[in-house]
């Protein structure tokens, strides 16, 4: 594998070098009760906020989370306890029956009926906007109206989808202009930006009219 | 996928057994991983959890793939490279362990092991970000450039030369930073 003469020994002292790390590693009993911690007592105090953050994750898929969590934006970033609070909330919506994390005046029968029906994230912000309601709110009035079988003023699927945000607006028009994973390689090398920004600032170069520096 | 047919479409699953499994099988390996990953077993036992929590949630179709463990790789993998991107511009970096090393006395065989990982941890840090990961899955995990293109969500192609530039990298940095190995 390797083509340099020196290279076995570099190999060696960087796995050395590697494996000297280990020593840091947390006690997996200690990690694994953080995870039962967490499971069983989510934290209901940002709930509300994030609600929307955690429908974006869901609707983005497992294969490009990361992604979806970069896109969420400045927001996350100030918030330290955001990517932990929005996972919980993710699991309290999708596992947890009964569990504290359901908002009050939010049930998990409200919240079946309206996911049941096949309403999408878009349709609940369009909900949202239309009755002046947060994320929450919005599925329970929309949930409970369905339990009561009446039909919210937003059909299921009803919505356009709407990009995330600008940033993935940019990267949509990076992948809409035939671009693929190994121009990011190339362009993240060349700017020294993670896949995420490199996509984003080609994205915009394109938008603007220019050229992207790609042989 | 959209979230309402996404929900929709998740069993009532016991999440006791789940975690029981997580944990067994994964959780010591994706720490150690990501402890080598990172160089600091505080954010990977932050990272891990984070990552295991998600997965808690769509176990059932991640644990029906062919490898999971390499899937949950790439998850904290891309955890950790986003991470890494929100907090880099607030990172106040101290001075390198390379440059320590640069200015540190040999102290006899272990001390100058020590000294030399050190040092090497030092340049390894120093490379971009995917570069890094790429030398941590071949030299630390021992993954096959395949498995590691699979992890990365990239072809074994781009991870070769990912490597390639590693190696040429850190044999330019040994040169320079240690004339009294000449």
């Amino acid at each position: 594998m390797s083509t340099h003469p020196h290279d076995d020994e570099l190999i060696a002292r960087i796995s050395r070098a590697l494996h000297s790390r280990e020593a840091d590693q947390p006690d997996p009993a200690v990690v694994a009760a953080r995870l039962q911690t967490a499971l069983a007592h989510p934290p209901q105090a940002t709930v509300t906020t994030l609600v929307r953050r955690g429908g974006k994750v869901v609707a983005a898929g497992a294969v490009i989370s990361a992604l979806a969590v970069a896109g969420a934006g400045a927001a996350a970033a100030a918030n330290p306890y955001s990517g932990v609070a929005r996972v919980v909330e993710d699991v309290a919506q999708s596992v947890g029956l009964e569990w504290s994390a359901m908002p009050d005046g939010y049930s998990r029968e409200q919240y079946e009926a309206f996911w049941g029906a096949g309403y999408t994230v878009e349709d609940m912000e369009a909900l949202a906007d239309l009755w002046h309601l947060d994320a929450t709110a919005t599925k329970a009035q929309a949930g409970q109206l369905l339990l009561d079988g009446q039909m919210p003023p937003v059909a299921p699927g009803g919505a356009a989808a709407q990009p995330v945000d600008v940033d993935q607006a940019l990267v949509d028009a990076f992948w809409a202009a035939g671009y693929t994973s190994e121009d990011v390689a190339t362009l993240g090398e060349l700017w020294h930006t993670e896949p995420f920004e490199t996509k984003a600032k080609a994205g915009q170069l394109l938008l603007d009219g220019q050229t992207l520096p790609l042989d | 996928m959209i979230a309402g047919t996404d929900s929709a479409a998740i069993p009532v699953v016991d999440p006791e057994p789940v975690l029981d499994d997580l944990v067994r099988v994964h959780l010591a390996g994706l720490l150690r991983y990501a402890t080598v990953l990172t160089g600091d077993g505080h954010t990977a036992a932050d990272l891990v959890q984070e990552v295991l929590l998600r997965a808690h949630v769509r176990w059932t179709r991640i644990s029906l793939m062919q490898r999971p463990d390499l899937y949950l790789r790439r998850m904290v993998t891309n955890e950790h490279l986003s991470w890494r991107r929100r907090w880099h511009v607030r990172t106040i970096r101290p001075a390198t362990d390379e440059t320590l090393a640069a200015h540190a006395e040999s102290h006899g065989d272990h001390a100058h092991g020590v000294v030399e990982e050190d040092a090497m941890w030092g340049r390894l840090e120093a490379l971009p970000p995917r570069q890094r990961t790429v030398l941590v899955l071949r030299y630390y995990e021992g993954l096959s450039d395949a498995e590691i293109a699979e992890v990365l969500g990239t072809s074994p192609a781009t991870v070769r030369s990912h490597a390639s530039r590693a190696l040429a990298t850190l044999r330019d940095t040994d040169l320079s930073t240690r004339p009294e190995q000449r």
